[in-house]
Protein backbone atom coordinates (compact mmCIF):
# COMPACT_ATOMS: atom_id res chain seq x y z
CA UNK A 1 0.00 0.00 0.00
CA UNK A 2 2.70 2.21 1.01
CA UNK A 3 4.63 0.92 -1.57
CA UNK A 4 2.07 1.45 -3.98
CA UNK A 5 1.53 5.69 -3.09
CA UNK A 6 5.28 6.42 -2.95
CA UNK A 7 5.53 5.23 -6.55
CA UNK A 8 2.52 6.99 -7.65
CA UNK A 9 4.04 10.02 -6.21
CA UNK A 10 6.94 9.18 -7.68
CA UNK A 11 5.45 9.01 -11.16
CA UNK A 12 3.75 12.08 -10.72
CA UNK A 13 7.10 13.86 -10.07
CA UNK A 14 8.92 12.40 -12.50
CA UNK A 15 5.98 13.71 -15.32
CA UNK A 16 5.77 16.58 -13.69
CA UNK A 17 9.76 17.29 -13.80
CA UNK A 18 8.97 15.69 -17.82
CA UNK A 19 6.62 18.56 -18.64
CA UNK A 20 8.46 21.16 -16.92
CA UNK A 21 11.57 20.51 -18.85
CA UNK A 22 9.57 19.85 -22.06
CA UNK A 23 7.60 23.80 -21.28
CA UNK A 24 11.63 24.76 -21.25
CA UNK A 25 12.96 22.78 -24.20
CA UNK A 26 10.09 24.78 -26.08
CA UNK A 27 10.22 28.04 -24.94
CA UNK A 28 13.28 28.89 -23.71
CA UNK A 29 15.39 26.88 -26.43
CA UNK A 30 13.72 25.51 -29.29
CA UNK A 31 11.94 29.02 -30.25
CA UNK A 32 15.25 31.48 -29.58
CA UNK A 33 16.51 28.78 -31.79
CA UNK A 34 14.42 29.15 -34.67
CA UNK A 35 14.12 32.59 -34.27
CA UNK A 36 18.01 33.58 -34.45
CA UNK A 37 19.41 30.29 -36.40
CA UNK A 38 16.71 29.71 -38.85
CA UNK A 39 14.89 33.18 -39.08
CA UNK A 40 18.17 35.38 -38.37
CA UNK A 41 16.29 37.36 -36.05
CA UNK A 42 18.17 39.55 -33.36
CA UNK A 43 16.38 39.12 -29.57
CA UNK A 44 15.81 42.43 -28.21
CA UNK A 45 16.32 41.53 -24.60
CA UNK A 46 19.80 39.46 -25.08
CA UNK A 47 19.71 39.17 -21.03
CA UNK A 48 16.49 36.30 -21.77
CA UNK A 49 19.39 34.35 -23.18
CA UNK A 50 21.91 34.65 -20.24
CA UNK A 51 22.19 30.96 -18.71
CA UNK A 52 21.29 32.46 -15.06
CA UNK A 53 17.95 33.24 -16.50
CA UNK A 54 17.26 30.48 -18.49
CA UNK A 55 18.62 28.36 -15.59
CA UNK A 56 16.16 30.04 -13.42
CA UNK A 57 13.12 29.41 -15.86
CA UNK A 58 14.24 25.55 -16.12
CA UNK A 59 13.56 25.55 -12.51
CA UNK A 60 9.96 27.42 -12.74
CA UNK A 61 8.73 25.34 -14.92
CA UNK A 62 10.04 22.03 -13.57
CA UNK A 63 8.68 23.48 -10.39
CA UNK A 64 5.23 24.28 -11.66
CA UNK A 65 5.12 21.39 -13.11
CA UNK A 66 5.84 19.01 -10.12
CA UNK A 67 3.13 20.93 -8.33
CA UNK A 68 1.02 20.73 -11.33
CA UNK A 69 1.13 16.90 -11.37
CA UNK A 70 1.38 16.08 -7.42
CA UNK A 71 -1.81 18.20 -6.50
CA UNK A 72 -5.14 17.16 -6.67
CA UNK A 73 -7.02 18.37 -9.11
CA UNK A 74 -8.88 21.18 -9.54
CA UNK A 75 -5.73 22.67 -7.37
CA UNK A 76 -3.24 21.36 -9.89
CA UNK A 77 -4.83 23.11 -12.98
CA UNK A 78 -3.84 26.34 -11.62
CA UNK A 79 -0.32 25.48 -11.56
CA UNK A 80 -0.59 23.94 -15.19
CA UNK A 81 -2.27 27.32 -15.93
CA UNK A 82 0.46 29.46 -14.60
CA UNK A 83 3.50 27.04 -16.70
CA UNK A 84 1.70 27.86 -19.75
CA UNK A 85 1.12 31.47 -19.07
CA UNK A 86 4.82 31.69 -17.82
CA UNK A 87 5.62 30.03 -21.63
CA UNK A 88 3.67 32.79 -23.01
CA UNK A 89 5.39 35.66 -21.22
CA UNK A 90 8.54 34.31 -22.15
CA UNK A 91 7.46 34.01 -25.82
CA UNK A 92 6.50 37.79 -25.66
CA UNK A 93 9.53 38.94 -23.84
CA UNK A 94 11.46 36.95 -26.39
CA UNK A 95 9.98 38.86 -29.79
CA UNK A 96 8.17 41.92 -28.07
CA UNK A 97 5.66 42.69 -30.63
CA UNK A 98 7.00 41.08 -32.95
CA UNK A 99 8.84 43.97 -34.87
CA UNK A 100 12.47 43.65 -34.67
CA UNK A 101 15.08 46.94 -35.35
CA UNK A 102 18.11 46.51 -36.21
CA UNK A 103 21.24 48.72 -38.02
CA UNK A 104 23.56 47.03 -41.27
CA UNK A 105 26.30 48.30 -42.96
CA UNK A 106 25.99 47.31 -46.61
CA UNK A 107 27.89 48.68 -49.35
CA UNK A 108 29.32 51.87 -46.75
CA UNK A 109 25.92 52.53 -46.56
CA UNK A 110 23.93 52.75 -43.15
CA UNK A 111 20.38 50.67 -43.53
CA UNK A 112 17.91 50.82 -40.65
CA UNK A 113 16.41 47.07 -40.97
CA UNK A 114 12.92 46.94 -39.59
CA UNK A 115 10.99 43.23 -39.91
CA UNK A 116 7.56 42.05 -38.28
CA UNK A 117 6.76 38.56 -37.87
CA UNK A 118 4.04 39.16 -36.10
CA UNK A 119 1.62 36.34 -38.35
CA UNK A 120 4.21 33.70 -37.05
CA UNK A 121 4.39 35.40 -33.19
CA UNK A 122 0.53 35.20 -33.55
CA UNK A 123 0.38 31.12 -34.61
CA UNK A 124 2.89 30.61 -32.00
CA UNK A 125 0.61 32.17 -29.10
CA UNK A 126 -2.51 30.76 -30.78
CA UNK A 127 -1.07 27.00 -30.66
CA UNK A 128 0.25 27.20 -27.62
CA UNK A 129 -3.13 28.70 -26.17
CA UNK A 130 -4.95 25.67 -27.59
CA UNK A 131 -2.45 23.27 -26.35
CA UNK A 132 -3.34 24.95 -22.95
CA UNK A 133 -6.90 24.47 -22.80
CA UNK A 134 -7.10 20.84 -24.04
CA UNK A 135 -4.31 20.31 -21.56
CA UNK A 136 -6.67 21.56 -18.73
CA UNK A 137 -9.79 19.97 -20.02
CA UNK A 138 -7.81 16.38 -20.21
CA UNK A 139 -7.09 16.88 -16.68
CA UNK A 140 -11.12 18.09 -15.56
CA UNK A 141 -11.90 15.06 -17.77
CA UNK A 142 -9.85 12.75 -16.25
CA UNK A 143 -10.90 14.08 -12.62
CA UNK A 144 -14.43 13.32 -13.36
CA UNK A 145 -13.90 10.08 -14.49
CA UNK B 1 -9.64 10.48 -26.13
CA UNK B 2 -7.14 13.19 -26.14
CA UNK B 3 -3.74 11.69 -26.78
CA UNK B 4 -4.76 11.85 -30.58
CA UNK B 5 -6.15 15.17 -30.23
CA UNK B 6 -3.15 15.90 -28.81
CA UNK B 7 -0.58 14.80 -31.52
CA UNK B 8 -3.04 15.91 -34.39
CA UNK B 9 -2.65 19.37 -32.36
CA UNK B 10 1.27 18.74 -32.23
CA UNK B 11 1.39 17.70 -36.27
CA UNK B 12 -0.88 20.64 -37.42
CA UNK B 13 1.10 23.41 -35.64
CA UNK B 14 4.59 22.30 -36.30
CA UNK B 15 2.82 22.24 -40.40
CA UNK B 16 1.56 25.77 -39.98
CA UNK B 17 4.38 26.95 -38.44
CA UNK B 18 6.66 25.34 -41.18
CA UNK B 19 4.27 26.04 -43.59
CA UNK B 20 3.67 30.47 -42.41
CA UNK B 21 8.21 30.72 -41.72
CA UNK B 22 9.39 28.65 -44.98
CA UNK B 23 9.17 31.87 -47.19
CA UNK B 24 10.85 33.86 -44.44
CA UNK B 25 13.66 31.37 -44.49
CA UNK B 26 14.38 30.73 -48.03
CA UNK B 27 14.19 34.37 -48.23
CA UNK B 28 17.10 35.29 -45.99
CA UNK B 29 19.09 32.49 -47.28
CA UNK B 30 18.41 33.79 -50.67
CA UNK B 31 19.99 36.99 -49.25
CA UNK B 32 22.72 35.65 -47.31
CA UNK B 33 23.47 34.18 -50.38
CA UNK B 34 23.39 36.94 -52.49
CA UNK B 35 23.70 40.17 -50.39
CA UNK B 36 22.39 42.02 -54.22
CA UNK B 37 19.46 40.20 -54.08
CA UNK B 38 17.55 43.29 -54.13
CA UNK B 39 18.80 45.93 -56.75
CA UNK B 40 17.20 48.78 -58.12
CA UNK B 41 18.03 51.26 -60.71
CA UNK B 42 16.83 54.00 -62.37
CA UNK B 43 16.49 56.61 -65.56
CA UNK B 44 14.88 59.80 -66.93
CA UNK B 45 12.82 58.93 -69.54
CA UNK B 46 11.35 62.15 -70.13
CA UNK B 47 11.39 65.74 -68.47
CA UNK B 48 7.72 67.04 -68.48
CA UNK B 49 8.60 70.37 -66.88
CA UNK B 50 11.13 71.94 -65.30
CA UNK B 51 10.67 70.46 -61.91
CA UNK B 52 8.53 67.01 -62.84
CA UNK B 53 10.08 64.13 -64.51
CA UNK B 54 9.07 60.93 -66.09
CA UNK B 55 11.46 57.91 -64.23
CA UNK B 56 11.86 54.23 -65.37
CA UNK B 57 12.72 52.21 -62.41
CA UNK B 58 14.54 48.94 -62.77
CA UNK B 59 14.13 46.34 -59.59
CA UNK B 60 16.11 43.13 -59.85
CA UNK B 61 14.99 40.42 -57.59
CA UNK B 62 16.59 36.90 -57.00
CA UNK B 63 14.81 35.36 -54.39
CA UNK B 64 12.45 32.53 -55.19
CA UNK B 65 9.65 34.29 -52.33
CA UNK B 66 7.59 36.54 -53.73
CA UNK B 67 8.06 39.81 -52.63
CA UNK B 68 4.43 41.77 -52.38
CA UNK B 69 3.37 45.06 -52.26
CA UNK B 70 7.05 46.44 -52.94
CA UNK B 71 7.39 50.33 -52.21
CA UNK B 72 10.02 52.11 -52.88
CA UNK B 73 10.37 55.65 -51.48
CA UNK B 74 12.35 58.33 -53.50
CA UNK B 75 12.66 61.45 -51.76
CA UNK B 76 9.14 62.39 -50.42
CA UNK B 77 7.72 59.95 -53.09
CA UNK B 78 6.74 57.08 -52.24
CA UNK B 79 6.32 54.57 -55.47
CA UNK B 80 4.31 51.40 -55.83
CA UNK B 81 6.21 48.53 -57.89
CA UNK B 82 3.63 46.06 -56.50
CA UNK B 83 4.56 42.19 -56.67
CA UNK B 84 8.01 41.09 -57.14
CA UNK B 85 9.04 38.25 -58.66
CA UNK B 86 12.40 36.35 -59.61
CA UNK B 87 13.44 38.50 -62.29
CA UNK B 88 13.47 42.03 -63.51
CA UNK B 89 10.53 44.12 -63.40
CA UNK B 90 10.62 47.75 -64.85
CA UNK B 91 8.30 50.71 -63.47
CA UNK B 92 7.68 54.57 -64.70
CA UNK B 93 6.55 56.95 -62.28
CA UNK B 94 6.37 60.29 -62.37
CA UNK B 95 8.84 62.48 -59.86
CA UNK B 96 10.08 65.64 -58.62
CA UNK B 97 13.63 66.81 -59.40
CA UNK B 98 14.27 67.15 -56.07
CA UNK B 99 13.16 63.89 -54.72
CA UNK B 100 15.69 62.13 -57.80
CA UNK B 101 18.45 64.51 -55.82
CA UNK B 102 17.67 63.38 -52.65
CA UNK B 103 17.61 59.28 -53.41
CA UNK B 104 16.57 56.58 -52.32
CA UNK B 105 15.10 56.52 -48.76
CA UNK B 106 13.53 52.98 -48.06
CA UNK B 107 12.15 49.70 -49.22
CA UNK B 108 9.41 48.66 -48.05
CA UNK B 109 7.79 44.75 -49.17
CA UNK B 110 6.10 41.99 -47.50
CA UNK B 111 7.77 38.92 -48.58
CA UNK B 112 5.07 36.41 -49.11
CA UNK B 113 2.30 38.63 -47.92
CA UNK B 114 3.17 37.74 -44.31
CA UNK B 115 6.37 39.04 -42.86
CA UNK B 116 7.00 42.93 -43.58
CA UNK B 117 10.30 44.27 -44.19
CA UNK B 118 11.26 48.02 -43.96
CA UNK B 119 14.86 49.44 -45.10
CA UNK B 120 15.67 52.83 -44.76
CA UNK B 121 18.62 54.32 -46.17
CA UNK B 122 20.28 56.83 -43.19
Amino acid sequence: MLVNGVRKILREVFFGVAEGLIMYLIFVVAVPWFLVNAMGIQIPDEEMLNPIVTTFYLGVFIGLGVIASVLKQPVGLVFEALSSLLALAILVRFVGPGVFRETVEFGGAIMDVEFEITALLMVIVGLTLINSVMRMFERLVSMEE
Amino acid sequence: MFAGLKYALLVAGLTIILAVSSPLVVFVNDILRNPACLEIGGRVLEEINATHYVVELEVKYCSSVEAREVKIVLGDERIFIGHLRRGVKTVQAVVEREDIEEGLKAVEMNIAGIFRLKVIHR
